[in-house]
């Protein structure tokens, strides 16, 4: 089992009486971290956090295997590179006086330093804006120039809250190709956002998904499928005598052209049917198997069981 | 008809009864001692069928052993005289009318004179008063009448001469008062161009509100008498000057010796002369010792006859400024920063590793641009009395060294106050508000840098570009002075210019302090803004009549100026307060006594360091242990 870069135990964070993040249990191994939650759910108080910009109220942070809180807590900063959801950087400052300032927050060697800032510069695509104002940038510069500052200590572990939320779609997947790429030099990223495609175009590895301050639901995207989606099963040819043995005991059957499918909780019953039918009348059955959710069916999945069980353990009236 | 003839009855015993009065009237006017008239020239009127006053125009009247009840007007060229006459009014005087008051004649009441007047008045006394005003002229002769005050006012011209009254009061704008063998309180509140002699004369209470001391009426002889001339200075050398007139050590052309005594050794002969009765003197008198200093001036002349008139002179000394000490202070600080930065370095070999240096470095280079203007604009009162005192100096000749501490003590109290509220809001007012607002410091703080790191980096750059400031004021001013002052003053300018730098020194760092606090506690900007301006500009008028309400000043001390003033007083010019005084101002105004608060500059340096100390403990720690964002 792998050591996790992040762990929370019991995190909460309670702003005067909203409670902003609940008994959160993260744990957060390699790769991308799609940290997935609509507005307000509580993932850049998460952030804030971990970054170490708010107090928990209750619980505790390791990264690194490491308490935030401990004495040693700057070493712990040096591994983390942190893009806020808004670039609010010293604007004043120009691109590479940015990176100049937080490069030596960081006591990198001058001419390392100088270097690094060429290599991110080129990389985040501000080569030709390296002398420019950031007040002057756009947001998808803002946002580049984000990339850059995190990258500067060449960090452990990337914490990028909605990154990709003020850029256009060429941006997006340039940026999706850059945490790619990152992911392949063996960082850790914990992406937060709202926007579920791109994680999915990410290729997340693991997906948390937080609503209310609560994480509802935590793992691979193919745990959440086994959890979500093993219901389903499509059925091919869409024959009226497959519907007819299977509707008195499964909850629900789409039709698609040559295709079914039908939700159900004993997927043996349902195989077990449906040979019998295609060997007694002859029917060649060209597909039977379970289905996947897309991200977004999941997120949208989870949300709901969220609320049903909220609505089921709210007291009677 | 029985109404009409009722009517009639009434008028007829009305008009019986108005004429009886009338009548009764003539009788009692026949027998007023008025009746009697000595001369047929003066032309009588009576403005009243009572004779409550009588007015004489024109001509001369002689009234003798009579006693007169009413209130008496001479005017128009009447020249009335009163020979052993008793009157029980009082007198007026207009358009050239003369009054005499001779042999044992005496008035209760009060005489008035105006418009080109005279009076003479021989072996007289006044009960009430003598108001001498416009041209007039009035004399008293041996006149003993103790309970006599005179007030002369405009330009009229008194003499008084062996007699005795009660206290002359001045308030001319011009003419003259003589004042010879005489014995009366005398208090000249007029301005210098109305002059007053006095010789020989017994003068119990002296008081000279004139104008402050320039001149010495003298030499005269004021027997029984200290003359104490309240005057103070912080010059080492004064120009004394005086005058002498009337005196009777003189008669014509004489050579006359001056004797100058200080503080009872002799300190110089000079010879001097006179013309028939006037002369005059100066020497310069310089002062080895501060403190009350006894100056007498005894004038001899050919005769032996001497004379001596003696003044009183305060020599106050202003602390120097301890540059030794300041030096010491300056390496002792020097040493610490420069170790402080040998240990980071060192530290940051065993791999600890501080960002200070790296947002001081920042800050530094984000506030240049306000640090030059800031660094000018500081050197401007010194280059604005550098114009003032060059005009002074060219329009009188020279400037005094009072004059100078006087100015620069009101000058640097009130810009060094505003400036550095003005400094402080500008400069550290958004501190830590505005990053926190924005965002900005959440993100920062994600980097390898302590919260402390942050909030000092930033601090210890107020602190230089405070230091910076005053550098700049402090120069100005001793660049832009120094050419005024006499080389024996040289130091005092040096001593004034690091006295102003200290000054803001120890009170722009608190006032900063404050400001930071506010900055760090406050999560809005506007806050972080106006709190501080409130406190520092509304607080001091407030605090200022709070002693009326608690009958001492120690609400002062919530307020910055008080410090500011106090500090100014003590070590530049004891000129008093702007803003610190208004209360016991208006509690002498309204009666109420204040009991005043006297800090010494340790005490205040002490306050204000506990102030700065505690301001930015507080912002440390809460910047240390509250949310960022």
């Amino acid at each position: 089992m792998k050591e996790p870069i992040i762990q929370t135990y019991e995190l909460t964070k309670v702003f005067k009486r909203t409670v902003a993040v609940n008994n959160l249990n993260l744990r957060v191994t390699s790769g991308i971290y799609g940290f997935l939650g609509p507005n307000g759910a509580g993932k850049t108080t998460t952030i804030k956090m971990l970054v170490g910009s708010l107090f928990p109220t209750a619980g505790r942070i390791e990264l690194f295997g490491q308490d935030i809180r401990s004495r040693d807590s700057i070493n712990l900063r040096k591994k983390i590179g942190y893009v806020p959801e808004h670039p609010t950087y010293f604007l004043g400052m120009t691109a590479e006086g940015l990176l100049e300032y937080v490069g030596s927050t960081f006591h990198l060697p001058k001419l390392e330093l100088k270097q690094k800032i060429t290599e991110l510069l080129k990389l985040v695509n501000l080569t030709e804006a390296r002398n420019r104002v950031i007040l002057k940038f756009s947001a998808g510069m803002k946002q580049r120039i984000g990339i850059a500052q995190a990258l500067i200590n060449d960090p452990d572990l990337l914490i990028l809250d909605e990154i990709t939320s003020n850029l256009d779609p060429l941006g997006r997947n340039q940026m999706i190709t850059l945490l790619q790429d990152l992911r392949q030099e063996g960082k850790t990223m914990f992406v937060s956002t709202h926007i579920l495609p791109e994680v999915q175009k990410m290729h997340a590895d693991s997906i948390g998904i937080i609503d209310h301050g609560h994480l509802i639901m935590e793992g691979t995207i193919d745990e959440l499928n086994k959890k979500l989606g093993g219901k389903l099963v499509r059925i091919s040819p869409n024959h009226p005598l497959f519907r007819k043995a299977l509707s008195p005991f499964v909850s629900n059957i789409t039709e698609e052209l040559d295709t079914f499918i039908v939700e159900t909780d004993n997927k043996d019953r349902v195989w077990q049917t449906i040979a019998e039918i295609s060997l007694q009348h002859h029917i060649t059955l060209t597909e039977f198997r379970s289905t996947g959710l897309e991200i977004e069916q999941i997120f949208m999945e989870a949300i709901d069981r969220e609320k049903t069980q909220e609505v089921s353990y709210a007291p009677k009236k | 008809m029985p109404p009409k003839n009722r009517i009639a009855k009434i008028n007829f015993k009305f008009l019986s009864g108005f004429f009886v009065i009338l009548f009764l009237l003539y009788l009692a006017m026949q027998n007023s001692p008025l009746s009697s008239k000595s001369t047929s020239l003066c032309t009588e009127s009576t403005s009243q069928p009572f004779h409550t006053s009588v007015t004489y125009e024109f001509g001369t009247i002689v009234i003798e052993n009579q006693t007169i009840y009413d209130d008496i007007l001479i005017k128009s060229y009447a020249n009335v005289t009163f020979i052993n006459s008793t009157i029980h009014g009082n007198i007026y005087l207009f358009n050239f009318g003369c009054l005499n008051l001779a042999q044992g004649s005496n008035i209760t009441g009060d005489i008035v004179t105006s418009d080109y007047t005279t009076i003479y008045l021989t072996n007289s006394t006044v009960g009430g008063r003598i108001e001498c005003r416009d041209s007039s002229v009035v004399k008293l002769l041996s006149c003993s009448t103790p309970d006599t005050f005179i007030w002369k006012f405009d330009s009229a011209n008194l003499t008084i001469e062996n007699s005795s009254i009660a206290l002359f009061n001045e308030f001319g704008s011009a003419g003259q008062t003589s004042i010879i063998h005489s014995q009366l309180n005398v208090s000249l509140n007029g301005v210098s161009s109305s002059q007053v002699f006095i010789n020989q004369s017994i003068i119990p209470s002296f008081i000279d509100l004139k104008m402050p001391f320039v001149a010495i009426t003298g030499p005269s002889r004021f027997n029984l008498m200290t003359f104490n001339v309240s005057y103070s200075t912080s010059a080492r050398s004064i120009n004394l000057t005086w005058q002498g007139w009337d005196s009777p050590i003189i008669d014509g052309y004489l050579n006359i010796t001056f004797q100058i005594f200080v503080n009872g050794q002799f300190y110089a002969d000079i010879n001097g002369s006179g013309f028939f009765n006037q002369y005059s003197g100066f020497y310069i008198i310089n002062f080895t010792s501060t403190g009350t200093q006894n100056i007498s001036i005894t004038a001899i002349d050919g005769n032996g006859n001497n004379y001596t008139t003696m003044v009183s002179i305060t020599i106050i000394e202003y602390p120097s400024f301890p540059w030794s000490i300041f030096w010491i202070v300056v390496a002792i600080l020097s040493s610490i920063i420069v170790t402080a930065i040998v240990y980071l370095h060192y530290q940051e070999k065993r791999g600890y590793h501080s960002s200070l240096g790296t947002i001081f470095k920042k800050e530094l280079a984000e506030n240049k641009i306000k640090l030059i203007i800031f660094v000018a604009i500081a050197a401007a009162p010194g280059i604005i009395l550098f114009f003032i005192f060059g005009a002074i100096t060219h329009i009188v000749g020279s400037i005094s060294i009072d004059n100078i501490r006087g100015l620069v003590s009101l000058v640097f109290t009130l810009f060094l106050y505003y400036f550095g509220l003005v400094f402080s809001i500008v400069f550290a007012a958004n501190a830590v508000v505005r990053e926190r607002r924005s965002g900005t410091l959440s993100w920062f703080l994600s980097k390898p840098v302590r919260r402390w790191e942050f909030l000092w980096g930033k601090i210890l750059v107020y602190f230089l570009v405070i230091i910076l400031i005053m550098i700049s004021t402090s120069v100005a001013f001793i660049i832009g002075s120094i050419s005024f002052v006499d080389p024996a003053y040289y130091s005092d300018i040096l001593s004034m210019g690091g006295y102003i730098f200290l000054i803001g020194i120890v009170s722009i760092i608190p006032l900063t302090s404050i400001v930071i606090l506010c900055s760090s506690i406050f999560k809005k900007y506007g806050l972080a803004i106006f709190v501080p301006i409130m406190l520092l500009i509304a607080i001091p008028p407030i605090v200022s009549f709070l002693p009326l309400v608690t009958k001492n000043e120690y609400p002062l001390l919530l307020s910055f100026t008080y410090y500011f003033e106090s500090l100014g007083n003590q070590w530049i010019y004891n000129g008093g307060g702007l803003f610190g005084s208004i209360g016991s101002s208006y509690g002498e105004m309204f009666g109420i006594t204040i009991t005043e608060i006297s800090l010494t500059p340790i005490q205040i340096v002490l306050i204000l360091s506990s102030i700065t100390i505690i301001c930015l403990a507080i912002a440390t720690y809460y910047l240390e242990k509250t949310d960022v964002a």
